[in-house]
């Protein structure tokens, strides 16, 4: 257990460290801001992770990093003469000299010669047995790096994992879906060049020493459209709040060259809905002739149903003839239509396991109703 | 050593850091990389700058973000149009383009002849790209004006602390450039101490009531403003001036909601599910 596996259990974690990064931590270690663990926890926090949103994830790489076994505080102390043997032989030209790659080299090279020593000795620090996601079984209680209270703070900070709630899978608020909506955006600049530009032309005519020089710009606006579909059949009424979250905001944003949004009630069939009464409906054959293709799409739904609706029209269901197209079709109609397309769903990934969800899964690409999932999901709107 | 002498900061009179807050200017500071302190609104994010500042007794610049600040407002502006005004009216010599430079807080920082310390404040309040415009700038610490043919580099780096609301997410590649720290809200225990130094004699029942209704209210998810700091300290005023009886605070008997709720559907809220007043 070197502290470099410290660094791969960040990156594996998905806390993206750059070696950039990892080095601002060597320089604490040499400027002797780092003496032991709970310096290593606190600092290396704020060197290597820069959203509060991953705090929590640091938290669990932290705590698998000092109980994967090893005496770490050991290995701390060897790293630390080292660095002091480097700014004495070499003073105050060690970092400049050296430079930052060859310094990480050497040391990583110390760090490995020294595992090999170790390894016949009864001090083994070995990496046996050791998964980040701790399945091997391998106990992991804190009580092997015991013996000293240096690392207790750091230890029970990370334990308590007090920033749970910011991470980003499990956080649902206002400020972050739009930020994440924002993200939706196309700018172009529209129209023709017709809007004077007051700054550019008082430069232009004073650089000109006062000749005027009039200077034209196009507007530049956000040129996506969204459209926006949303179940609100009974197995949604559980997901109201996030969905309802969700829409005001895209509403409330302004942000989009043209916003529009119907309801449809448990599957696509013929007709949408304008409230959520489904009261004023409205052939879905209109969607295909007041959109064009450009607009995106963003259908939100739990996808649970029995195949029989979904496999089915909705004159089948409701008054048992048989006509018209079934719910799949209509959802595969809208796909091919619309060059642009996501599912976002609100219920737990496990759920999706489910016979519709799979299917309209395979004609939508599908993310959850979280965060990062309408990130994805509008990663993707905007590769299609 | 090489970073020895760097100056350390531990607070000042005026103002109460965290360790961990402490800790965090003073890796910055030995590290000469610009410290993004990120947190709520009311947790001190603007005064630590000043306290640093004063503590440490350098030059303080502060540059405040608005939703249309340029990188290059940091920098310098060409006033062409007072070039203009002195050429038809020969107020002025004007072949001398450098008395038309006028210098924005980044380049004032630069050129300060000690150390400074530079605030950017509330940097998520502009474009989305706005940070990753300073990049170059933060990096090397310095620009250059192609109107004089001048350079300007930074005679000490300044120490630049950033503040954010998190509007928007900063971008990564100017986040790896900085040391972060968030700070959170406060908890019971800190909060209390807060308290008690803004009202030394208040009401211990009072107190201990009041603030287990405040976080009771700042639970509740629907809230589109959760109270902060400063309106539980206005509304531990208004029960202090009031001499409310601590033993009837409740959610169900909200004294002064609106001091505590800033929006009319908050507190349409409250009174629909909660309260009764």
């Amino acid at each position: 257990m070197t502290i470099l596996s410290f660094f791969y259990l960040l990156r594996q974690y998905g806390i993206k460290v750059t070696t950039k990064e990892w080095l601002d931590l060597y320089k604490l270690l040499a400027i002797g801001e780092i003496k032991n663990l709970d310096d290593l926890y606190f600092k290396g926090k704020k060197v290597l992770v820069k959203s509060e949103k991953l705090y929590d994830i640091y938290d669990k790489a932290y705590l698998d990093f000092v109980t994967a076994g090893g005496d770490l505080n050991e290995r701390l102390e060897e790293i630390l003469s080292f660095m002091e043997e480097g700014l004495k032989s070499n003073e105050s030209i060690f970092f400049e000299k050296l430079g930052i790659d060859e310094i990480l080299n050497r040391l990583t090279e110390r760090l490995l010669n020294q595992k090999d020593r170790h390894s016949g000795g009864g001090r083994h620090i070995g990496q046996k047995g050791y998964s980040p996601f701790g399945n091997a079984g391998a106990k992991r209680d804190g009580v092997r790096i015991g013996g000293d209270s240096h690392h207790n703070a750091a230890f029970m900070v990370a334990t308590q994992r007090k920033f749970k709630n910011l991470r980003e899978d499990v956080f649902l608020d206002a400020r972050n879906i739009g930020i994440a909506l924002k993200k939706l955006r196309n700018f172009q600049n529209v129209g023709r060049e017709e809007e004077v530009d007051i700054d550019a032309t008082i430069t232009k005519t004073a650089e000109n020493f006062g000749e005027i020089e009039i200077v034209f710009t196009k507007e530049r606006k956000n040129n996506v459209k969204l459209l926006l579909l949303i179940d609100n059949g009974g197995s949604m009424e559980i997901h109201q709040d996030r969905v309802e979250k969700l829409f005001s905001i895209a509403k409330g944003l302004n942000y989009f060259k043209e916003f529009k949004h119907y309801y449809f009630h448990n599957c696509l069939y013929d007709f949408v809905y304008e409230d959520m009464e489904n009261e004023r409906k409205i052939p879905t054959e209109r969607l295909f002739k007041d959109f064009n293709a450009e607009w995106k799409v963003i259908l939100i739904g739990d996808a649970l149903m029995s195949p029989y609706e979904l496999h089915n029209s909705w004159q089948m269901i409701y008054r048992y003839e048989k006509k018209g197209k079934t719910g799949i079709e209509w959802l595969r109609l809208l796909k091919n239509y619309f060059r642009s397309s996501v599912w976002l769903n609100p219920i737990s990934y496990i759920q999706w396991q489910h016979q519709t969800v799979m299917a309209i899964g395979k004609i939508f690409p599908m993310f959850p109703l979280t965060v990062s999932g309408i990130e994805e999901a509008i990663k993707q709107l905007l590769k299609q | 050593m090489i970073f020895e002498g760097k100056p350390k900061f531990k607070g000042s009179s005026d103002y109460v850091a965290s360790p961990e807050l402490i800790e965090s200017v003073n890796i910055s500071l030995a590290l000469e990389k610009p410290l993004v302190i990120k947190g709520e609104p009311g947790t001190g994010k603007t005064m630590l700058a000043q306290s640093i500042a004063k503590s440490l007794d350098m030059p303080f610049f502060v540059w405040n973000i608005k939703s249309t600040t340029k990188a290059k407002d940091g920098l310098y502006f060409y006033d062409t149009v007072q070039r203009l005004n002195d050429a038809r009216f020969h107020d002025r010599d004007i072949s001398n383009i450098k008395q038309y430079i006028k210098f924005g807080k980044l380049a004032l920082a630069f050129m300060s002849e000690k150390r400074a310390v530079l605030l950017i404040d509330e940097i998520d309040k502009a474009d989305i790209e706005f940070p990753n415009d300073l990049l170059n700038e933060l990096d090397e610490m310095s620009f250059y004006i192609p109107e004089t043919n001048e350079t300007i580099k930074a005679k000490h780096r300044p120490q630049v602390i950033i503040t954010s609301n998190s509007e928007k997410d900063l971008p990564d590649a100017f986040l790896r450039r900085c040391v972060f720290h968030y700070i959170a809200f406060p908890d019971y225990e800190i909060m209390k101490e807060i308290v008690e130094v803004h009202f030394p004699d208040i009401h211990k029942e009072l107190l201990e009531n009041a603030l287990t209704l405040f976080y009771q209210i700042r639970k509740i998810d629907e809230l589109k403003k959760k109270p902060s700091t400063s309106e539980l300290l206005d509304w531990i005023r208004v029960l202090m001036i009031s001499a409310y009886d601590g033993k009837k605070l409740s959610i169900k008997n909200l004294p002064f909601p609106g001091t505590l709720l800033k929006k009319e559907q908050d507190l349409d809220y409250i009174k629909k599910y909660y309260a009764h007043f």
